[in-house]
């Protein structure tokens, strides 16, 4: 999470018992998901306001950061997972699927930005915009569930329109696609 | 100013595609999108595409069509269409190179957001995340105490309903050796690479279906990247991976700038 530590550094010394134990709750959700659980969903399990989420969220990352763990909460691909720290990305990159992503082709990486910035859009305009056939670029996308079908565009030939998934906000550490940067030129 | 061949050697096989390639040339040469020297860069573009034919590689067909485009902007700035009342129909319609600039305005921008998706990729890889897709839930089984006529008598709600529905309407399926060979990688990959030949293609299925499964699978056995074992008794196939199971799959398309 990139929440500054000024706001952290000023959490009261001596807070509720409840309040730990929600953390801990906090922790035991997000340990056991394989994917981002969205904000309502914790507060829903946790029985709590969801106004207090982002606040245990970040109570649990500063007792976290105390406590040297190399665990992180963290706010991606529209809800809160907990994850390693970059600086231990060298000791647990052998223990883990190599990342796809790190490894795209210059195609796939701008047919993915075509997608991100566009969707839903179809594989014709975004043939359009790159001007090379974009077949396996998708495909490759698809593969690596970066992108998936969202049903149909109701025009001639009704063709499959794309979009990007969680899998891709998660792989690019954004919140949600209005985190992407903006996209230069005037027009933008 | 005509780009060497050495030089263009180099950058053969780095371009997207033929707009990459014309921004390229534009770039090189810091030159305004919005006003390209039309007859020049027409002139680099077709040496390049020359230098690529003497080196026996194939030409992408869109790299064809972007060379008949420009020059088609090419004689239209030469010779500017007259219309019906005498008056250059191209004032009208403004400067031929208009919709160049602005597919190629546009295209830059994309191209520079995939170079910054790269490096968004690279920090975003830096971070740990829990692997593995959760299992299927369990199949529910009837609780106790329901039985098989309490199941049925759910059902027939659903049953009276389908009579009323007209038959659907299906477009056969024409699964090719390639596309069987993905959705292969694809379902063997989720079970992390192994599983049976039955299971993981399903029964029941069509003919050609199973041919097309049956190929692409020994396709893969030959790549290397998966092994199979089957019992002499003609046990359902066992598929595990094999050496070459981490291997990317290679695109067949070598055409220049895919």
């Amino acid at each position: 999470m990139s929440s500054d530590s000024s706001e952290t550094d000023h959490l009261p010394d001596s807070m509720l018992a409840s309040d730990l134990t929600l953390q801990a709750a906090l922790e035991a959700v997000l340990f056991v998901s394989t994917e981002p659980v969205p904000a309502r969903e914790l507060a829903r399990l946790l029985q709590v306001d969801p106004g207090r989420v982002p606040v245990l969220a970040m109570q649990l990352n500063h007792a976290l950061a105390q406590g040297h763990h190399a665990l992180e909460v963290a706010e991606v691909g529209g809800g809160y997972v907990l994850r390693t720290r970059p600086e231990f990305a060298r000791f647990v990159d052998r223990r883990r699927e190599p990342v796809p992503t790190a490894h795209l082709s210059g195609p796939a990486l701008e047919t993915l930005a075509v997608i991100a910035y566009r969707q839903p859009i179809t594989r014709g305009e975004i043939e359009a915009i790159r001007g090379v056939s974009c077949e396996s670029a998708i495909n490759t996308l698809i593969e690596h569930h970066l992108i998936r079908e969202a049903g149909r565009k109701q025009s001639l030939g009704r063709p499959i329109l794309y979009e990007t998934t969680t899998e891709f906000l998660v792989a690019f550490n954004l919140r949600s696609l209005e985190d992407l940067p903006p996209l230069g030129g005037e027009t933008a | 100013m005509m780009l060497t061949t050495a030089k263009l050697q180099v950058r053969l096989e780095t371009f997207e595609g033929p707009l990459d390639l014309l921004l390229q040339l534009i770039r090189a040469q810091k030159i305004d999108i919005y006003d390209i020297p039309i007859a020049q860069i027409t002139d680099q573009y077709l040496a390049y595409l020359t230098a690529v034919e003497e080196m026996d590689l194939e030409i992408a067909s869109e790299f064809l069509v972007m060379a008949a485009t420009l020059l088609d902007i090419k004689a239209r700035m030469l010779f500017p269409r007259i219309g019906d009342k005498g008056q250059a129909e191209d004032d009208a319609a403004g400067d031929p190179r208009q919709e160049l600039s602005r597919r190629l305005a546009e295209y830059e921008r994309y191209s520079e957001a995939g170079r910054l998706f790269r490096a968004l990729a690279l920090a975003g890889s830096q971070y740990g995340y829990r692997s593995g897709r959760p299992e299927a839930p369990p199949a529910r089984f009837l609780a106790p105490g329901q039985n098989a006529a309490l199941l049925a008598l759910a059902l027939r709600p659903f049953k009276s309903r389908l009579a009323d529905s007209p038959p659907a309407e299906l477009t056969p399926e024409r699964p090719t050796i390639l596309s069987q060979i993905k959705s292969w990688l694809r379902e063997l990959r989720r079970r992390g690479g192994h599983g049976r030949f039955f299971e993981v293609i399903g029964q029941g299925r069509p003919r050609r279906y199973l041919i097309a499964a049956f190929l692409a699978l020994l396709e893969l056995v030959h790549q290397g990247r998966l092994t199979v074992v089957q019992s002499p008794r003609g046990d359902d196939i066992l598929i595990a991976p094999g050496p070459g199971w981490r291997v990317r799959l290679r695109h067949k398309q070598g055409s220049v700038g895919q």
